[in-house]
């Protein structure tokens, strides 16, 4: 098998070289997304080592099933979903709340007022950037990770609703609040 | 703010150069730490080597299924064939008895007394003394002829003393194939032929039973020879024909004395039968 340019070669062609034992392609393929998911858990606001413990479950899902891998989708939305359901499992593990996930459940839980100890102003007494990711870490689970998954990936509304398993309108929505938020929490700069 | 302001900032944010999307990329790019990336790529590494390692394991057991398969199945198929070669050939005589006498509406009912001799000759389990091909050869002839060349072979095993002890049967079982092939016009001249010479020598050789047999047949009354004229004066010419036979055979295995004996004993019995050439040249 030709050694694999990754610049030449989507991410389905990729996969589908690694299904047939091609390890470049995977290289090329881990090279190519790594960044954007790795950060993607970072910005749920989980620790470091749990950011890690779930990026390589999500590759190790990945690897595992390589020959169940369909080019259906793209492999971003694919990979994703994966990532999405680890955060769930993860969050199901911790204890913490996930209906405001699921469909239907719409819950926009208001940040908090003018509770001076709440992540609201403490985020309003940091540097620019931390003010920023105290912003975002206060927002809602579901609609941070709406916001992430489209700074991250670019994906359009579609796909963030079929990864976060909801329809395009709760998709919407969720992004809708999520602006509306970071924005009310920055106004003040 | 109310709906419609949050759909335009909406619309400017995924239209993308937002003050988010701006503000976000600001948090930095950060990346997994390598030693993370040196683990996942060597479990990817690993997997596939495993995946490799159970493909090589899988040719050989699936080349060795296929040879499996493929001597099973030549070995079925060379049983197949070898059981139809060695079939009861009474089988392989009754597909050429069909052949043989299918062309000749004539002998429709030598046919149907063929596939008799052919069941008779299963039961009693002769059918390892008719040669496949020599049948195929035997019924080229009429079917009388070959009842009468089966009986005579039968005869001559009987003398020589192989089989005997089946010799009543065999005689029985050929005395029914030629009374039945006894119905077709033609072949039944072959075989008065044929049994009123074997007659003639069984007299001589004394075998009760086989005379029997061959009377029955002819339709002669042990105690009355001469109920049927004609078989009668056919009987004469059968004796005769042995007696020059007899002859023959005697000075052939020259014992002459016994031959002109015989010759001696013939010419008494029948005075004006003619001598074959043969006999002539050797001065008789």
């Amino acid at each position: 098998m030709l050694p694999v340019m990754a610049g030449e070669l989507d991410d389905r062609d990729l996969m589908g070289r690694y299904r047939d034992g091609d390890v470049g392609a995977f290289e090329a393929l881990y090279t190519r997304h790594k960044g954007p998911l790795y950060r993607y858990y970072l910005r749920q606001g989980l620790a470091e080592a749990i950011a890690a413990e779930l990026f390589q479950e999500v590759w190790t899902n990945i690897i595992k099933a390589r020959d169940r891998y369909r080019p259906t989708a793209s492999f971003s939305t694919y990979m994703y979903r994966i990532a999405h359901n680890c955060l769930i499992d993860h969050f199901r593990r911790c204890g913490r709340s996930v209906e405001v996930f699921d469909e239907g459940i719409i819950q926009v839980q208001e940040l908090p007022g003018d509770d001076a100890d709440g992540p609201q102003a403490r985020a309003m007494s940091l540097e620019s950037h931390e003010r920023f990711r105290a912003a975002l870490e206060a927002l809602p689970d579901e609609q941070r990770e709406a916001f992430v998954l489209r700074e991250e990936t670019g994906l359009g509304l579609a796909d963030i609703a079929s990864v976060t398993n909801v329809s395009a309108e709760t998709a919407k929505s969720r992004l809708r609040y999520a602006i509306r938020k970071l924005r009310t929490m920055l106004a003040d700069e | 703010m109310n709906q419609a302001n949050d759909d335009k900032a909406l619309e400017v944010y995924l239209d993308g150069g937002s003050a988010e999307s701006r503000r976000y990329a600001e948090l930095g790019d950060e990346l997994p730490p390598p030693e993370l990336d040196a683990r996942i790529l060597a479990e990817a590494e690993r997997e596939v080597k495993v995946t490799r390692l159970d493909s090589r394991r899988a040719p050989p057991f699936k080349a060795f299924a296929w040879a499996a398969i493929v001597v099973l199945s030549f070995s079925l198929v060379l049983n197949i064939v070898f059981q139809q070669a060695v079939q009861d050939p009474v089988a392989e005589l009754e597909g050429m008895a069909r052949r043989a006498d299918a062309p000749v509406p004539s002998s429709a009912p030598a046919e149907s007394k063929m596939s008799e001799i052919v069941v008779e000759a299963r039961k009693t389990d002769s059918a390892d003394a008719i040669a496949p091909m020599a049948a195929e050869e035997r019924l080229r002839e009429s079917p009388g002829r070959v009842a009468a060349q089966e009986f005579r072979a039968m005869e001559q095993t009987e003398a020589g003393g192989v089989g005997s002890t089946d010799a009543p049967a065999s005689r029985q079982l050929l005395a029914k194939q030629a009374t039945g092939l006894a119905a077709a016009p033609e072949p039944a001249a072959d075989l008065d032929d044929f049994a009123i010479a074997n007659l003639a020598r069984d007299r001589k050789l004394d075998r009760p039973d086989a005379i029997r047999v061959i009377e029955d047949y002819l339709g002669y009354p042990e105690d009355d020879e001469t109920a049927v004229p004609e078989r009668r004066e056919l009987l004469q010419e059968g004796d005769s024909a042995v007696e020059l036979q007899r002859v023959l055979e005697l000075f052939e295995t020259g014992r002459e004395d016994d031959a002109l004996a015989a010759l001696a004993e013939f010419r008494s019995q029948y005075p004006d039968h003619p001598v074959s050439a043969e006999l002539q040249e050797r001065g008789l």
